[in-house]
């Protein structure tokens, strides 16, 4: 494993991103140059149309992709230069993951599903912050459940506790609450935020949701691939007339 | 909680997956442990083949080897008056003439073939023991039980033997062999009538001494005494047996070899594209493993420790089952012509722990490239971003299979035909077959795509929505496409085969002789009677005929088949020079051009009966072929045939006839004799052998079982991909696809990846069968395509191909389309 830079105040360095797909006349530019930083405890939002280029932003930043060019610094681990395995286990331990769908392995209780980095490393978690943890998630007695014993929103924050399991260097979320009602949408919206309030955790949030504005320190507007705003301390009006305009 | 637990928990809840990729693979490997255990009851049959003598101590007496043709040495026979002279020999208490000969059986108008063997009057020297009935006499044979059962004889039956000549006995006592070897007598006779039937008055096979004090010094004894002949203890001659067994079934063995290899070819193909089907339909799941920190390794452990699983218990459940078919195919290996040990296969540790071990072996190395394609997919793209196509695994795979072909090409043009090694023919023709296979399979796969833009979606709607998904992935289709496409292939080209072989005996016969008519033995009888000449001769309208014989010969050094024949100028065909045929004068001989002699020139032609000097008149090009499919080497004069072939019954009897007189001519002459047939040139020429046939019914038929077993992968293949795409599936019901639309729909596509996999395979079969044929067989041989058997073999396969898509396709109409849709 690749050593970890000691300080930095931020938690991801992107430079010059430009992933594309496809050939010729069927090639499509994802993302188009992009450089960023994300700075540690801040809680950052993403915000674009669909197909702008979130979804592939943030699996570069993740290291579940890698980028055509440029370079994506994680904790001040340089991604590009981890092998495929370095880069998994790095992702395993410094990196918490949150999709749409909540995607958890089917065959493994709740428990086992919030504790899958441990057990991919086979090494026993902190048993206090475990404890916390779920009794934060509110899913301390749904933990011997399978995810088809689960409701859409529990297994979201089941998601979000496998996330957060590690204390990652950050949390990135990809419309993490696109797939829930409203009341349980706000609920995972506001684990989130008091990750980042409490714990000290980054979060990278990508979504559509205006409400997340509210809660974000900071927003990114995507369109075609490119950052076209970046909005510090952002107001939900002027961002929405940033993001229709 | 560890990794393992999580293989663990991934096992468990996979089972119900697991379970139809473990039948597809136990049903693969049942043929394999079937075959294999044949295999090694055949190779235990051998170490144990026993002398075909009762138990008393022994020696026999045989004239020395004149020559071997594929180890079996040709020996003339003893005259009978030698029998004495061993008899009189210090320390012999007995000594017997032993003759045997094969002869034809008639029992109620059914023919068979049987090996007639001699009745010793010493009781320790006889191999079997009467079980009802007397033992043979003058007038009365003994049968084993075996042949007995097979015949539905009892004592007092009436039975004829047919040899040189035709003799009605009855069935006087039933015996019991003393021993289970293969190759004893099934029916026993005093000598003088053994010598009657086969041919060979005067003669003995060998003498069959008992004696003592021990075996050494009465084999000293008689040695000093007869130095001219060969002297063999009892145990040499088993060993000598042994020896003989394992030469006889080398091969079937190889035969039971190359199939248990198809069958684990067939198996691995089954267990790719069972894994990477079941890979295919986890995606998800393994990409959430991923993105939570699962390593590629990690994740190719899980596969392959679900692939190891999917053969330990295939393995467990195929020996059993695999040693029972064995078993059933024991029993019937007569009916196929082979000749297998009483002692037949059992299931032992032995048997169980290779099944296990192979069916481990074969999951673990079946799935390692799907595992590893499984670590590295991108969980990018299989999380919902974008996909980068990727059509270069379809490519890869023809490239290496025209890479294959090219090998097997320069391969098989680097040798001539007249010398081909067959170790390397045989090598070429799998890479041929196997390249063939890819490059057809990847092929299949690219069509797939055409075909969806071609098949209207209004008029076809069921059908462009089956094409469509066949379409998506050119290389998972290619992938579910070659496991099929070997077994329909491998049938299809063994078709090609035997219908060129048989083409070739016919046209080479037609070419060999020239006649208006021909009288042979019928079906099981072992030839005709030189008696029968005379009547042939005799008969209204016949102007000439002759004998024909063949026998085995040593022409210089070279060891080879050669006719005998008369009147050569009315009677040789067109594969002989005219010049060459005029240039014999009933002394000389003519030889194939590739021994090294040339006209006028002398050499020595050594028979199991003697040898003769003689003359080279000349020689004929090209390999010609007999009705046996032995090349000819030499055409000898009759005269000289007779002289150093063993005594027995002609190959058949060729005539020319005058103007309008033709077979049923001839038939009334020679009258009603149910052991002999009359037919033309043509027809003589078309009846190839039947033991070949029925060998090839063996292979067609083990070949057809391992078709069955990829009808058993596609069924899995098909229920993966259902699984797959329930949300797909419950989405189309969701609309209004009726539950019989989507079963419909579900059958239509294993129907269309069958239709385009029997086409792939037809082309394959014709092309590598023309390939094969023209590089092993001799010049000349036509390449015959049954195009009929290979339309039934297409039609059968597509059918037994659709039927596999219904399990799936029953599945698919019980998905709940609420789940499905909340699943998505």
């Amino acid at each position: 494993m690749t050593k970890r830079a000691d300080t930095a105040d931020d938690v991801v360095v992107a430079t010059d991103l430009y992933r594309s797909y496809g050939r010729g006349s069927a090639k499509v530019v994802a993302v188009d140059d992009v450089s960023l930083r994300i700075p540690r405890g801040s809680f950052t939002v993403i915000l674009g149309a669909s197909g702008a280029g979130k979804t592939t932003l943030l699996h570069l930043l993740a290291g579940l992709d890698r980028p055509d060019r440029g370079t994506v610094t994680v904790g001040g681990v340089d991604l590009g230069s981890l092998s495929e395995t370095a880069r998994t286990v790095f992702r395993r331990r410094y990196i918490g993951l949150v999709f749409q769908h909540s995607e958890l392995v089917p065959y493994l209780t709740a428990r086992s599903n919030l504790l899958l980095s441990y057990l991919l490393d086979d090494k026993d978690p902190d048993p206090e912050w475990m404890d916390r943890l779920t009794r934060a998630l509110g899913i301390r007695d749904r933990l011997e459940q399978l995810p088809s014993q689960l409701s859409g929103g529990e297994e979201q924050r089941v998601a979000l506790g496998r996330a957060l399991a590690t204390r990652p260097e950050i949390v990135i979320a990809d419309e993490p609450h696109g797939n829930l009602d409203v009341r349980q949408g706000a609920q995972v919206l506001q684990i989130l935020r008091s990750s980042c309030d409490r714990l000290g955790q980054t979060i990278l949030l990508a979504t559509h949701d205006p409400r997340a504005i509210d809660i974000a320190d900071r927003v990114l507007i995507v369109h075609d691939g490119k950052i076209t705003h970046d909005v510090h301390a952002p107001d939900r009006d002027a961002v929405t007339q940033l993001l229709v305009s | 909680m560890t990794f393992n637990a999580l293989l663990a928990a991934a096992l468990r809840f996979q089972r119900r997956h697991i379970l139809g990729r473990t039948v597809a693979v136990a049903v693969g490997l049942v043929m394999v442990v079937a075959t294999l255990e044949l295999q090694g009851a055949l190779t235990r049959g051998v170490a144990q083949a026993p002398a075909d003598l009762g138990n008393s101590t022994s020696v026999i007496v045989r004239a020395p080897a004149a020559f071997g043709v594929f180890g079996e040495a040709q020996r003339p026979g003893l005259p009978v008056e030698t029998i004495d002279s061993v008899a009189a020999v210090s320390g012999v208490d007995r000594a017997e003439g032993d003759d045997q000969g094969t002869v034809g059986v008639v029992v109620d108008g059914d023919r068979s073939k049987a090996l007639l063997g001699t009745w010793f009057e010493d009781e320790g020297l006889r191999p079997a023991k009467v079980a009802f009935g007397e033992q043979p006499s003058d007038v009365a044979v003994a049968v084993t039980i075996d042949l007995a059962e097979r015949e539905g004889l009892s004592v007092g039956d009436p039975i004829e033997l047919v040899g040189q000549d035709r003799v009605k006995a009855t069935v006087g006592g039933i015996v019991e062999p003393l021993s289970d070897g293969p190759g004893g007598p099934d029916i026993y006779a005093p000598l003088a009538t053994v010598n009657a039937i086969v041919g060979t008055e005067g003669k003995v096979g060998r003498i069959v001494v008992s004696g003592g004090p021990t075996e050494a010094a009465l084999a000293s004894a008689v040695f000093v005494s007869h130095p001219e002949q060969d002297t063999v203890t009892r145990t040499n001659l088993d060993k000598e047996r042994t020896d003989g067994e394992r030469n006889r079934a080398y091969g079937t063995r190889r035969l039971f070899t190359l199939f248990a290899g198809v069958a684990i070819a067939v198996t691995a193909l089954i267990v790719v594209s069972g894994t990477a089907a079941a890979v295919v339909r986890r995606t998800r799941e393994l990409a959430t493993l991923r993105t939570a920190g699962a390593t590629p390794r990690q994740v190719k452990t899980l596969v392959l420790a679900e692939a190891a699983v999917v053969g330990l218990v295939g393995g467990l459940a195929a020996g059993p089952l695999g040693t029972i078919m064995a078993m059933v195919l024991h029993g019937r290996s007569g009916g196929f012509g082979l000749t297998l040990p009483e002692a037949g296969p059992r299931l032992d540790l032995t048997t169980l722990a290779a099944s296990v071990t192979l069916g481990v072996v074969l999951g673990v190395v079946g799935a390692y490239f799907p595992a590893r394609r499984a670590g590295r997919l991108s969980v990018s793209a299989a999380l919902g971003g974008l996909v980068e196509p990727n059509r270069r695994l379809i490519g890869r795979a023809a490239a290496v299979g025209v890479v294959l072909i090219a090998i097997a090409l320069i391969m098989s043009g680097n040798g001539s035909r007249a010398d081909t090694d067959l170790g390397r023919a045989g090598l070429s023709g799998l890479l041929l077959v196997t390249g063939s296979c890819i490059v057809a399979a990847a092929a299949v796969g690219v069509v797939t795509g055409l075909l969806e833009r071609i098949v209207p979606g209004k008029r076809w709607p069921l059908t462009r929505l089956a094409v469509g998904n066949l379409a998506r992935s050119p290389a998972r289709t290619a992938g579910t496409a070659i496991s099929v496409l070997v077994g329909i292939g491998l049938v299809m080209l063994t078709t090609v085969f035997a219908s060129s072989f048989d083409a070739n005996v016919s046209t080479s016969v037609r070419k060999l002789y020239e006649a208006d008519a021909t009288l042979s033995g019928a079906r099981d009888m072992p030839g005709v009677p030189r008696s029968t000449v005379e009547a042939v001769d005799g008969a209204f309208g016949v102007r000439s005929s002759t004998p024909v014989r063949t026998g085995p010969v040593k022409i210089g050094s070279t060891v080879g088949t050669a006719i005998a024949i008369d009147h050569p100028r009315s009677f040789l065909g067109s594969a002989f020079p005219a010049a060459a045929v005029q240039a014999l004068d009933g002394k000389s001989i003519l030889v194939r051009s590739g021994l090294g002699l040339s006209p006028g020139s002398q050499v020595t032609v050594m028979g199991a009966e003697g040898e003769v000097k003689t003359k080279v008149a000349g020689t004929f090009p090209g390999r010609i072929v007999d009705r046996s499919g032995a090349v000819i080497d030499a055409v000898l004069p009759l005269s000289t045939g007779d002289r150093i072939f063993h005594a027995g019954p002609d190959q058949a009897i060729l005539a020319r006839t005058f103007g309008q007189f033709g077979p049923t001519d001839l038939k009334k002459a020679v009258g009603t004799n149910p052991a002999l047939q009359v037919n033309t040139l043509s027809d003589y020429a078309d009846g190839v052998g039947s033991s070949g046939g029925r060998a090839l019914a063996l292979v067609l038929g083990l070949l057809f079982m391992t078709l069955v077993t990829s009808m058993i992968g596609l069924t899995n293949t098909v229920m993966a991909s259902v699984g797959e795409r329930t949300p797909e599936l419950s989405l189309l019901r969701a609309l209004g696809l009726g539950a019989g639309q989507l079963a419909r729909l579900v059958v239509m596509e294993a129907a269309v990846l069958a239709s385009m996999v029997s086409v792939a395979a037809a082309v394959v079969a014709v092309a590598t069968g023309s390939l094969l044929v023209s590089s092993v067989a001799p010049a000349g041989t036509p390449i015959s395509v049954p195009w009929e058997q290979i339309a039934l073999v297409a039609v059968v396969a597509t059918v037994l191909c659709s039927l596999a898509g219904l399990i799936p396709a029953i599945r698919a109409t019980r998905i709940s389309v609420h789940e499905g849709l909340v699943d998505e």
